[in-house]
């Protein structure tokens, strides 16, 4: 095999005995390193910084390599670095930075994930005691603060009791917090609707879907007393025409939730 | 064979004296009937779920305030964007969960096609199953501690109650080609609300735990 290479001259294959081959070495001096695609996969980030920090490639330097069209053109043997900025919120999946060696072309999974908070107010016997318990999966060194209130509805359909909660989740691995206090009358329970934010505490980092889920009024959960399930949301009948029916939100609830 | 509730209620949707409703926000690529009715796991208490995938990316609202009924049973919808599908990833768990069963997208389940549309549409029930293996891993990471909670206890404490668990035993079926136990599936699903065997619950805690292997957790 010979290969004339004025340094001038980008080869993009070398043939072997008709074998494609990737690097050319000679007396233990690398001359030429196949050129590969690099894709970076950066959902959920706002960026990613791409590093050359090694090649066996003498015509290329360190740092980032070229760029076109969303793909890096860097070569067989390149020791290349991976940066991710997610977006607030996001987590990266994997380790980050991430050191890859190139061997052909090569798809990078730089994907964010939302550190996100589940709230899902769900009521364990909470009627018998007094007690209301929001379900909130959360991940990570969450830390918020709930401010919102329960609102009871009783079996009139009314919404008879308001609490309100502000209390601090302190615990980072607390998978619910329960609020006490409850005291509708056994006999008129029917429902609960939990409206409410969730607030950053300092230090912690908390998904911006945090906030955007209050109001989250639908809340399917049933009494201790009445295998009956009803929808928690306060809404009302407005139009019904023969199988169909619509539902829209009651006036009192726009004024009671913020 | 074809389902005589799926097509009554597509046919019953389509002339629903507010069906406009649904459209009017923003714009609708497809609508299609998503929940257990997609899934097929059912029962008396399944209402009807909806998912509106929209060409925007500025959706304020996912979830519209009012809905109707359709013979006294729920029908309510959501409004999705078209990036939740080509990211890969949606932002809610309960968004990530719907992404996790896009592979049982079907012709029986799709409402409504927009024509200007229809490379997209045929992109995405093209790739449904990568759509869907992508939510069920971001759905699975969002809940990751769940998870992790009750495979280390090998049991499941009553404030894990919750149809998360159901979807993550349905997303493990999904993912490794098992076919539904479709009694258990509909058993857990209730979890809160009504007893469920021991058995079940701790065939649960397995599942969980077959889930975490095969997402490579151990």
């Amino acid at each position: 095999m010979s290969i004339n290479k004025n340094g001038t001259t980008n080869f993009t294959d070398v043939y072997y005995n008709s074998r494609p081959i990737y690097q050319v070495v000679h007396n233990d001096k690398s001359y030429w390193c196949k050129l590969f695609n690099l894709t970076v996969n950066s959902s959920g980030c706002s960026g990613v910084a791409v590093t050359r920090t090694g090649t066996q490639n003498p015509d290329a330097s360190t740092g980032t390599p070229e760029y076109y069209y969303g793909i890096y053109r860097v070569y067989y043997g390149d020791t290349i670095r991976l940066y991710a900025t997610p977006f607030s919120g996001y987590e990266v999946d994997g380790d980050n930075p991430r050191t890859i060696i190139i061997t052909g072309d090569t798809t990078a999974e730089m994907k964010a994930y939302p550190v996100d908070v589940l709230i899902s107010p769900e009521l364990f016997g909470a009627w018998e005691k007094g007690e209301v318990q929001i379900g909130i999966h959360n991940l990570n060194d969450l830390r918020v603060t709930f401010s919102g209130s329960v609102y009871g509805t009783t079996t009139s359909g009314k919404q008879e009791t308001t609490q309100n909660i502000n209390m601090q989740l302190s615990s980072y691995n607390t998978s619910f917090f329960k609020y006490t206090g409850w005291s509708v009358p056994a006999a008129q329970r029917q429902s609960v609707r939990v409206t409410g934010h969730f607030t950053e505490v300092s230090g912690s980092r908390v998904s911006k879907d945090a906030t955007d889920v209050s109001p989250n009024p639908d809340i399917e959960t049933t009494t201790t007393t009445t295998t009956t399930t009803t929808l928690a949301r306060s809404i009302s009948l407005t139009d019904k025409q023969g199988d169909w029916a619509l539902y829209t939100p009651e006036e009192e609830k726009k004024e009671t939730e913020s | 064979m074809k389902n005589q509730i799926l097509y009554e209620f597509s046919e019953a949707l389509k002339k629903c004296p507010w069906y406009n409703k649904i459209f009017e926000k923003y714009p609708v690529i497809m609508l299609h009937i998503s929940g257990s009715y997609l899934y097929e796991v059912t029962d008396e208490r399944s209402d009807w779920d909806l998912v509106a995938i929209c060409d925007t990316d500025n959706i304020i609202e996912y979830d519209p305030e009012y809905f109707f009924t359709w013979k006294d049973i729920k029908v309510h919808w959501s409004w999705l964007p078209l990036k939740f599908y080509l990211n890969g990833s949606a932002e809610t768990i309960l968004q990530n969960s719907g992404l996790s069963y896009f592979n049982h997208i079907r012709d029986e389940v799709i409402i409504y096609k927009n024509p200007a549309y229809i490379k997209i549409i045929d992109f995405l029930i093209a790739n449904k199953n990568q759509i869907s293996y992508n939510g069920s891993i971001c759905f699975a990471k969002q809940v990751k501690d769940y998870i992790n909670d009750i495979c280390n206890k090998g049991t499941l404490n009553q404030d894990q109650y919750s149809k998360i668990l159901m979807h993550l035993c349905r997303t493990y079926y999904d993912l490794s080609g098992e076919p539904y136990d479709i009694n258990f599936l509909r058993s857990i699903k209730r979890i809160r609300w009504q007893p469920v065997s021991d058995e079940y619950k701790k065939q649960a805690v397995i599942i969980l735990q077959k889930l975490k292997n095969l997402l490579g957790w151990s």
